[in-house]
Formats: C-alpha cells, structure tokens, sequence
C-alpha cells in the first residue's frame, strides 16, 4: 500500500487554548495507481490529512505509512520521502520565483544533482505532460503567462521531481472554465502516462466525479464517506447536511423522488440523468 | 434612468516594447439603477477591465463611460465616482487593513471626511446590512473567506455608494463562503436597490441576475435575460462555456420529444415540468 493510515490524530497547538483536533482517528489505505478526490469543507481536516502524506505534519498519536515510510518513525528520511510524494499547494503559481519557466521546472529536480542532459530531459517532459512546450515557452518569464499557464508551469515543477503519489490542492481554483478544464484533462493524461497515484483535493464533487476512482467525503476531522463517486453521489441528503455542494443534477433526481418519481440518485453525468429520467417516464407512461 | 452609459469604449494594454493588446474593443453598453447584472467570459475576455473602467480607474483610449451623467474622463469627477461606485476584489486578504473589523469598515467613511459620530453609525449600520454586526471587534484575519469579503462589502456600503463592482468576489471561497457572499449581495439588491455588476466563471451565479452579458475577446457577445442566454446552449459550447446542467438536461429531454421548456433554469423549474 502506498498510503496507510492507522487512528491518525492530529491537534494544532495542543495544550494551549487555542489547541483544536484538526483529525480524530483517521484511518484510511489508498492503493498503488488509484485516483481519488478528498472533498469537505473547509475546516474538514483535508489539508491537514494531505500533509501528513508527505511528512508535512506528524501524528499526534496513531500513523501513517507511505511509500513504506512511517513518519513517525526515528531517524526517518523525510526528504527521500518528499521527492516520491509531490505536493501542489493552492495557488501553487505563487510559489513560481524563477527568471524562467526553464530555470523555474529545474528547481526541484536539480538539487538530485542530476545530469545536465537528464535534468533537460526531465523539464521538457514534465511541461509536455501540462501540454508546454520547452522550446517555446522555456526562456521567457513564468510571469508574463497567463494564470492557467502559470498553474501549469507550478505543476510541471512538481512532476519533474517524478513522484510516485501526486497530490493536489484544489488545482483549479480561481481558473476559468477553460482553464479548469484543460488542468483536469492534463491530470487524467499524467495519471494514465506515469501510473502514478493521483489525489486531488476539491470543493466541488461535480468537478471531479468524472474522473475519480474514489471518493472521500472529510467532515468535522473525520472520514465522513468512502466509496465510488457513484456510491457517495447517492447519498445526496446526507452530504447537503454536512455542508457539500450537491451537483445539481444530484438535486433534482431527490426532488423528484420527494415528489414521488422512482430515479437513482446516482447519476453523474446529463447523459446519465437523460437515460435514467427516460426510463422513468417510460415507466409511468406504461402504467397509464 | 441609467446609471452607467458607456459609449463605443475601446482599451489597450501595452505587451511587450512596442506592441499593445486591444481589451476592450468598441464596447457600449447602459445599466440602468437598481439592476443586478452578471458577466461571464474566460480569462482574458475584458471582464475586469470593463469593471474597472465603471468607476474611472481606467479611462478608455476612445469612446466615454459616463456614471450618473458624469463623465469619468473629467477629473473634477473622479472622488464623486468613485464613492458612487465601489468595488469588490478577489482575494478578500488583500483587501482588509485594519486590525479590528469595525476600524476596517470606518476606513472608507473616514478618508471621505464624515464627522465621528456618523461613522460609527454608518458602520453598524453597514455590518448589520451585511449580517456581520456581531463580528465589530473581531480581527478580520481570523475569519473565514466568505466573512472578510462581506466585511469588504461592509466597508464600501459605509461610503454610502449607489453601485457595487465586484470582480470574482467568489472565486477563492468555498461553496458555504460563496453562497453567503452571493446571498448578501442579492439581499442589497433586492431589498436596497443597490445596483449591482457581478464578475463571476460560476454560471450558477448569473441565474438569478436580470441580465447575464457574456464577454470574448474584448467584446460583449450575448446578453440577455439568463433564460435567453443559457438556453443559447449551442453557442455558449462554441466559447467553450457550458450552459448549466439542468438546462442542457431539459433541451434533451425536449429532444426526446418532452414538453419540456428551452429555457429552464433550476432544478425546481425542471422538477415540475417532468411531474406534470
């Protein structure tokens, strides 16, 4: 298992006043090669619990074990640990500093001591990877981009390290739709190209339910739900009552179940209500 | 009558040593007072330069923007104009100063010369408007995201403005955060007839506006009601914009040979047509 957590607590300033349990007893697996959307509020605890994966944050009591690496463990590598678990932050393109997108992908990658030839390598596959091209973009300023390319170029900074478990922090925030879709569209091609394990952290379920394996829904600290985007979709009622965005569509299958209608409440996509709403109609027609 | 008329406006940004980029490009456009008014459009569609050129931060290289029959080029009016107008921004950490909200929300007042005692009116007076009053002498940056951009809001409804600018005030809050900001400012709008320009990627937010305007590439596109334009679902996909899913959901079934409506809008709407 790449991610096992067992009982993971954590409290940020314990035994102050101010001391507040960001995770009660989280124990979770996450399997080689998965992708999976962590979804909750904020305040849920994902942030806490992400950083955990990469030895960001220790326990409190219980543990963690990635890539075979207990972090609470003495005398732990930490830093071989950080460079299989790449971390994108919020608004990862604040973080951008250097003279050139070139310069700026090579950071990372360049404290391994790589080879100059390997180093090169490494930065122009990883901002092919974001759909960027080296030879065109690699000598100017990350800052002359536009917000979607910057984003991307914080990405690629992050793939050149080629992690093994690639984490995300609402990737798309503040982008436009195109934007949006054009980053969730490179993570799926990443995913599929460099087997690795994906983790993305969203508010918005509709946004990621397309492309998850999974689902963990955080709430007050805890796992809340775990399953399919499918199975948790259908729990539509319970996530509404802890505060989630319920996709529209989610919506409307419970409202017409309230009135009265026999529809899953499962379906992700309008493709999959049309059918599903088809069916039902047909039905009731039948009966007439 | 109109509060904002603004007449064949075209705007350039300089890139690079000597070329420019046009943003604006022959945009006219009227908002009359007390309207609620919604632009859509990707990055780099003149939205925000648009907003900014309604209270005179930017003046348009050609054509005039005139607010409450005051031209914005005239600099006589630029402190009038901008107290009539205020604007809201994205990030709501870059936007507070003070380390007490209620200082925060005197700021505005306070530079406008207003005596004492009518600040600390204004004041309560704005934090009530924005649900916040019992926050007054919290620090502003221990609340969450949706809070500090309502005590943003606070801070413009104290200089008393008859418009409120806000570009992507949503964008870096979570859905709670979103649906509180989106619900105060309705609430001003409806009950206060406080015009309003709402900047905004989330199309679920344009669905109760009056008039929804969709930018590309500096000009305006569409506009209309949010029933007349999102039901334009064809042309919306060809700006690579979607229309929201429950209309899409309904066009089909309209399709499938229901008698479903072109233009609904909200799951209530559908969710009645299809238990008729």
């Amino acid at each position: 298992m790449p991610i096992t957590a067992h009982n993971l607590c954590h409290e940020y300033s314990p035994g102050t006043p101010y001391a507040i349990k960001a995770l009660k007893d989280v124990s979770l697996e996450i399997a080689d090669g998965e992708i999976v959307g962590l979804i909750g509020h904020t305040g849920s605890g994902k942030s806490t619990l992400i950083q955990h994966f990469n030895g960001l944050l220790k326990p409190t009591s219980g543990w963690i074990q990635v890539q075979g690496v207990n972090t609470v463990g003495k005398g732990v590598n930490l830093r071989q640990l950080r460079q299989k678990v790449g971390l994108v932050f919020q608004y990862p393109e604040h973080q951008l500093f250097e003279e050139t997108v070139a310069a700026d992908v090579a950071f990372g990658p360049k404290n391994l001591g790589l080879g100059k030839d390997r180093l090169e390598q490494r930065v122009h596959d990883a901002l092919a990877a974001v759909d960027l091209d080296l030879d065109e973009i690699g000598h100017r300023s990350p800052f002359e981009l536009s917000g979607g390319q910057m984003r991307r170029v914080a990405i690629a900074g992050v793939l050149a390290m080629e992690p093994e478990i690639l984490i995300l922090d609402e990737p798309t925030a503040g982008l436009d739709p195109r934007g949006r879709n054009d980053i969730l569209s490179h993570l799926r091609r990443i995913h599929q190209h460099r087997r690795l394990t994906l983790i993305i952290v969203s508010h918005s379920m509709d946004e990621i339910a397309a492309m998850v394996d999974r689902i963990i829904v955080m709430d007050q600290g805890t796992i809340h739900a775990d399953g399919s985007p499918r199975e948790i979709f259908a729990q539509g009622e319970d996530l509404r009552a802890i505060g989630l965005d319920v996709p529209p569509l989610t919506s409307l299958m419970l409202e017409l179940q309230r009135r009265g209608m026999s529809v899953p409440t499962d379906v992700l996509t309008v493709q999959e209500a049309r059918q599903a709403l088809l069916q039902s109609l047909k039905g009731v027609d039948g009966d007439a | 009558m109109a509060l904002f008329e603004i007449k064949g406006a075209n705007f350039f940004y300089p890139s690079g040593e000597d070329s420019e980029i046009q943003a604006l490009k022959d945009v006219s456009l009227t908002i009359e007072e007390g309207e609620f008014v919604v632009i859509i459009g990707h990055n780099g569609s003149g939205k925000s330069t648009l907003a900014k050129l309604l209270n005179g931060l930017l003046l348009p290289a050609s054509g005039q923007v005139v607010v409450d029959g005051k031209n914005t080029a005239d600099k006589q009016h630029y402190w009038p104009i901008r107290q009539q107008v205020g604007m809201v921004f994205q990030n709501p950490d870059n936007q507070l100063i003070a380390t007490m909200v209620e200082e925060d929300v005197a700021f505005g007042p306070e530079n406008l010369g207003v005596p004492t005692p009518d600040i600390v009116k204004r004041v309560e007076e704005s934090l009530r408007q924005v649900d916040m009053l019992s926050y007054r002498r919290h620090a502003p940056h221990l609340l969450s995201g949706g809070q500090k951009q309502r005590i943003a809001i606070a801070g413009i409804l104290a200089m008393r403005p008859r418009c409120l600018v806000l570009d992507e005030p949503t964008a870096m809050l979570d859905p709670r955060g979103r649906r509180e900001v989106l619900e105060t400012v309705r609430r001003l709008n409806r009950e206060e007839s406080m015009t309003v320009v709402w900047i905004t990627h989330h199309m679920a937010e344009a669905v109760h506006a009056d008039r929804v305007l969709v930018m590309e590439d500096g000009s305006i596109v569409m506009q209309g009601t949010p029933r007349e334009v999102f039901s334009k679902t064809k042309l919306l996909q060809s700006l690579d914009l979607d229309a929201p899913d429950i209309t899409r959901l309904g066009q089909m079934l309209a399709e499938d040979g229901y008698a479903i409506s072109q233009d609904v809008l909200t799951v209530e709407e559908l969710a009645v047509e299809l238990c008729r």
